[in-house]
């Protein structure tokens, strides 16, 4: 019999905070005291900008995004559940907020996921080039990209942040058997895109190495 | 034997370690080499993802309360009120809690069938009227109504084959028992429940009466308030 793995939990807060707390720390502010907002803002900042950040490259869009997450469950703390966790709330709001911001860009005719290009980098002469990785991530990113949003988010949230399944059920409201079947499938679906980009690297490269035969010419990349 | 399809649905989620894999996975792997390519391919398409993961977007804390703070000030911002009030909690609660409890005190099965046996042309037959009292039981129980057609024939009326058939109507729980004597024939819309109006009548299910009728447990004399029901 096939059985589920419980994955250790991703959604802590940078500080160990228990629910308790966290309830407090919402109750509180929603009598009025942001300062105890401004807690629940610092323990889960850091989280929701790398979250944000897998999805948007560009550093200020990213903050821009958190900051108006932020904001937006401020105004919804009256909706929160305070027997729940607050995490799982907060990125849902993080989570969808990015994902209308890149269907957004994607309607104006934007590349959207991965859509800013990398920052320029030094290169360190004490290191050993970097670019080869570089490459890499890049290629990675793109066919991350290629893959359609609904999977690419489950991917995304699972195999680079290390939410487990449950916790992607609650920030994306679906059934956790859901996630797992998009999971399985975001997984197969990254697979074929990696294979078919394989191939077409091999195929040019051995173009590439072709001597020139037609009318003289040079190959053409 | 698990297909093709179902082991590389599994071995997408075993190769994150989101399930245990199957004995019947391992012994797939071991027929299949496709799956077995597979299985490999996906492994090195999962390491190349972890690879990114290694690479964190933005690793220094952002410190974003501090402008947070000043747009909550700005803007005006107040947290809203909770759109499910906690006093229509309590009454969704009580309600519920009512509900159980008249539950817990509703009549059996049993005490909802009524059983009408009666000769139809000679043959004995029985009526089963599944019979829903009214509930919550703010009232008394509605009594069902019965509609029954008599048949005349020119032996058991005397001769009077051409009278038009007699309509009477029988009342429960003031008709409990069971009807015997002449052979009435039942119309197929024969009970009316008062006082529910939504609930459709049953069908009425007529069985042979198999045990033979000594004597009559009733007579039915030309009135309904004669009859013994």
């Amino acid at each position: 019999m096939t059985e589920a793995i419980h994955t250790p939990t991703a959604l802590q807060p940078d500080t160990e905070t228990s629910v308790l707390s966290e309830s407090r720390l919402v109750e509180e502010a929603r009598r009025g005291e942001t300062a105890a907002y401004g807690e629940l803002v610092r323990l889960y900042e850091r989280r929701l900008v790398r979250v944000i950040g897998r999805f948007i490259r560009d550093a200020w869009q990213v903050e821009d995004l958190a900051q108006e997450t932020f904001l937006r469950a401020y105004t919804r703390l009256g909706q929160f559940d305070t027997s729940r966790r607050f995490g799982p709330w907060l990125f849902r709001i993080g989570v969808n907020l990015t994902l209308d911001h890149l269907r957004k860009i994607k309607r104006r005719g934007r590349q959207a996921l991965f859509s800013e290009s990398p920052s320029e980098r030094t290169p360190d002469p004490s290191v050993e080039d970097p670019r080869r990785d570089l490459d890499l991530k890049q290629e990675v990113r793109e066919v991350l990209e290629s893959v359609p949003e609904k999977y690419r988010t489950v991917l995304v949230l699972r195999d680079l942040e290390n939410f487990s399944t449950a916790e992607i059920a609650g920030i994306l409201h679906r059934k956790e058997a859901t996630i797992r079947w998009r999971l399985a499938e975001a997984r197969q679906r990254f697979q074929l895109l990696w294979q078919k980009r394989l191939d077409q690297d091999s195929r040019s490269s051995r173009l590439d190495q072709r001597p020139d035969t037609v009318n003289g010419e040079g190959h053409r990349r | 034997m698990i297909s093709c399809g179902q082991a590389r649905d599994e071995l997408a989620l075993e190769v994150g370690q989101d399930l245990e894999p199957s004995p019947e996975l391992r012994d797939h792997l071991v027929d299949c080499p496709d799956c077995c390519r597979a299985w490999l391919a996906l492994q090195e398409s999962h390491g190349h993802l972890q690879h990114l993961k290694l690479g964190s977007p933005i690793v220094e804390s952002p410190g974003l309360w501090d402008d947070v703070a000043v747009a909550i000030q700005d803007r005006g911002l107040r947290p809203e009120r909770s759109t499910f009030p906690s006093w229509l909690l309590g009454m969704a609660v009580g309600v519920l809690f009512t509900l159980f409890f008249l539950d817990s005190i509703r009549p059996t099965s049993d005490a909802e069938t009524l059983v009408i046996e009666m000769p139809v042309r000679g043959l004995s037959t029985s009526i089963e009227v599944p019979y829903q009292p009214q509930w919550p039981p703010l009232k008394a129980a509605v009594p069902i109504e019965l509609e029954l057609v008599e048949i005349a024939s020119a032996n058991d009326r005397n001769g009077s084959v051409s009278e038009m058939p007699a309509v009477r109507r029988f009342r429960w729980p003031q008709a409990s028992g069971r009807i015997t004597s002449s052979p009435y024939q039942l119309v197929n819309r024969p009970i009316r429940r008062r006082g529910i109006a939504d609930v459709t009548p049953p069908a009425i299910r007529i069985r042979p009466w198999r045990r033979p009728i000594e004597t009559p447990f009733h007579k039915i004399s030309g009135t309904i308030d004669d009859a013994d029901f």
